[in-house]
């Protein structure tokens, strides 16, 4: 485990990246990355058992991406990890580059799936998960949906199968930053109650701060406690997480930052 | 005697099912027709019905094969790729994952359940998906070949095969080569290149042809991807003019993949017999006779052809 002072470092360097990326690419979608920087950062660098001298190592824990827009934010986290070198991050969205606009297992070293068009990634967790199973795999599926995607039905088939093989190695985490594309979930169309959606599927849910790493780690390490079905965590975030312009802001989906706000946006993530 | 080529995939699947264990089923909710069910009393830990969600299905398989299984996955044509082509796409075309879809039901041979059941579109869906191996066998030891081979193969496959019970094309002793296009009867007059269902009703057409004093050349398709350019090209070069037929809309399919490639190698005139609308309830010879897939049109589009 570790120190969640370190952690906390480590993040504000994810979240650095995800904006110095987006901006230098002049593409992609920082506030989607700002709401997961913490959920990402512990989960690939304190909780998975992963190895990047061996990333195809069979009894590895694997980590599916579902809301696949904030690659910028992952591919941060699996350099500070070692499985990508820090320069290579600024090849973001760049014609030849391994750092496609949304994650490809094909391409990046440490990423477990491609991802990018929503709704997906829990059916595909869900079949890793069954496929540990069969190959008396110990491995932990994570995946982390967005709430904006959970509109998606092929979510709520993939949380009926999760249910009903009652898969205890996924556990899910919700990003629910309340805000997608075109405005509020609730205004668009409402997700909630999600816990009792969930736990009608089948499924022991959690709640925690998104942004408190000490809490995360804490909620996930209780989400590996023995149970006999999946686990969700659903994450209170906010879009654009520390950088004032664009915090818990409309309007700002997929549009990375220019000029002042960008430099002010560094200096308000102590740059 | 006729003999139901979804049997042959039900067979060939719990066989390699026996000698790898790697190999995992998957359908939604229709393992009795598709015949999964087979593979799914043999090795019930190994087979996952995944009830009516075939975009769950699909993801399921391709999270499944990152993970080192191998999977079949079953349902009909109009559902998969129909239903799921997204999943299709992103979850197992674009990573290129070791995934063979085997769906059944196709055309418009599926009858009265009408136009809601009759996959027309599901050729085209596929052959748009630069890295996925299409085959369409006609009879049930192409359709056991089939199976096997695909197998064999590290990339996605798609197989298309349809309801109908038919007879024995291939002799089941001998060697039968899935990777390549057959010449079912040479000739010289007129090229008909043919596929799955609708090879059946070429034949037949071709004797009608021959009666009355004109050459066809039949070509059993078996495979769109990788198309067998050398029997293509051949047929093209013999006899000057071609029919396609299939048993799917006549935009985007068997027709259109061997008009693109004869464009761009040997400018042949071609008429391509196909579905141009939708359709509805019928039986399989009245709706083959009404939607112009049957022996009369290819004999008619054949005789116009060679004035």
């Amino acid at each position: 485990m570790i120190d969640t002072n370190e952690l906390r470092k480590m993040c504000d360097t994810m979240r650095v990246d995800a904006l110095r990326m987006t901006t230098d690419a002049a593409s992609g979608h920082p506030s989607s990355c700002l709401s997961c920087i913490e959920i990402i950062g512990v989960v690939i660098l304190d909780i998975m058992n992963i190895d990047p001298d061996d990333p195809s190592k069979f009894d590895r824990d694997r980590f599916v991406l579902s809301k696949g827009h904030a690659a910028p934010a992952y591919y941060s986290a699996l350099s500070l990890k070692g499985f990508i070198p820090r320069e290579e991050l600024y090849s973001l969205r760049a014609i030849g580059s391994r750092l496609q606009g949304h994650p490809d297992m094909n391409k990046t070293p440490g990423v477990d799936f491609s991802t990018g068009s929503l709704g997906m990634g829990l059916s595909v967790a869900n079949g890793m998960a069954l496929a540990c199973r069969l190959n008396n795999a110990s491995s932990r599926i994570y995946v982390l949906l967005g709430d904006g995607e959970l509109q998606e039905g092929q979510i709520w088939e993939a949380a009926m199968t999760a249910g009903h093989y009652r898969l205890s190695n996924v556990i899910a985490i919700v990003d629910r930053n309340k805000l997608q594309c075109d405005g509020l979930t609730e205004d668009i169309k409402s997700i909630e109650p999600l816990d009792a959606k969930f736990k009608a599927f089948g499924w022991r849910v959690f709640f925690v701060d998104g942004h408190d790493i000490g809490a995360l780690q804490k909620v996930i390490r209780d989400a590996q406690t023995p149970y006999d079905g999946p686990t969700v965590i659903i994450a209170d975030t906010l879009k654009g997480k520390g950088v004032t312009c664009m915090e818990d802001q409309l309007n700002w989906h997929g549009k990375p930052l220019k000029g002042e706000a960008f430099e002010q946006a560094l200096r308000e993530c102590g740059q | 005697m006729k003999v139901n080529v979804r049997d042959s995939y039900g067979t060939a699947l719990v066989e390699l099912g026996e000698q790898d264990s790697s190999v995992v089923a998957l359908d939604a909710d229709l393992s009795a027709s598709t015949k999964t069910a087979q593979f799914g009393k043999r090795f019930p830990e190994r087979f996952f019905n995944m009830g009516i969600s075939e975009q769950d299905m699909v993801g399921t398989a391709a999270g499944m094969a990152s993970c080192g299984k191998h999977p079949f996955v079953s349902t009909f044509c109009v559902f998969l790729p129909g239903r799921s082509f997204d999943q299709v796409r992103m979850g197992v075309g674009y990573p290129n994952l070791k995934v063979k879809f085997v769906s059944t039901h196709g055309g418009i041979s599926v009858g009265k359940d009408g136009a809601s059941h009759h996959a027309n579109e599901d050729i085209a869906m596929m052959r748009a998906l630069p890295n996925i191996d299409i085959y369409i066998p006609s009879d049930p030891h192409a359709t056991y070949t089939t199976i096997k081979h695909i197998y064999l193969a590290d990339h996605p496959c798609y197989v298309r095969l349809f309801r109908d019970s038919v007879d024995y094309l291939y002799d089941e002793s001998e060697q039968f080569d899935p990777t390549r296009s057959h010449v079912l009867q040479e000739g010289d007059d007129v090229g008909i290149i043919t596929c799955g269902f609708s090879t059946h009703e070429a034949l037949k057409a071709c004797e009608t042809l021959r009666n009355e004093g004109i050459s066809p050349q039949l070509v059993d398709l078996q495979v769109l991807r990788p198309l067998d350019e050398a029997t293509i090209r051949k047929v093209a070069q013999r006899c000057g003019r071609l029919i396609t037929v299939e048993d799917h809309s006549a935009y985007g399919g068997v027709g259109g993949a061997i008009a693109e490639f004869l464009s761009e190698s040997y400018p042949t005139h071609i008429e391509r017999i196909g579905v141009r609308s939708f359709t509805e309830s019928g039986s399989p010879r009245s709706l083959y006779e009404k939607y112009g897939l049957s022996e009369e049109t290819i004999v008619r589009t054949a005789k116009e052809l060679t004035q």
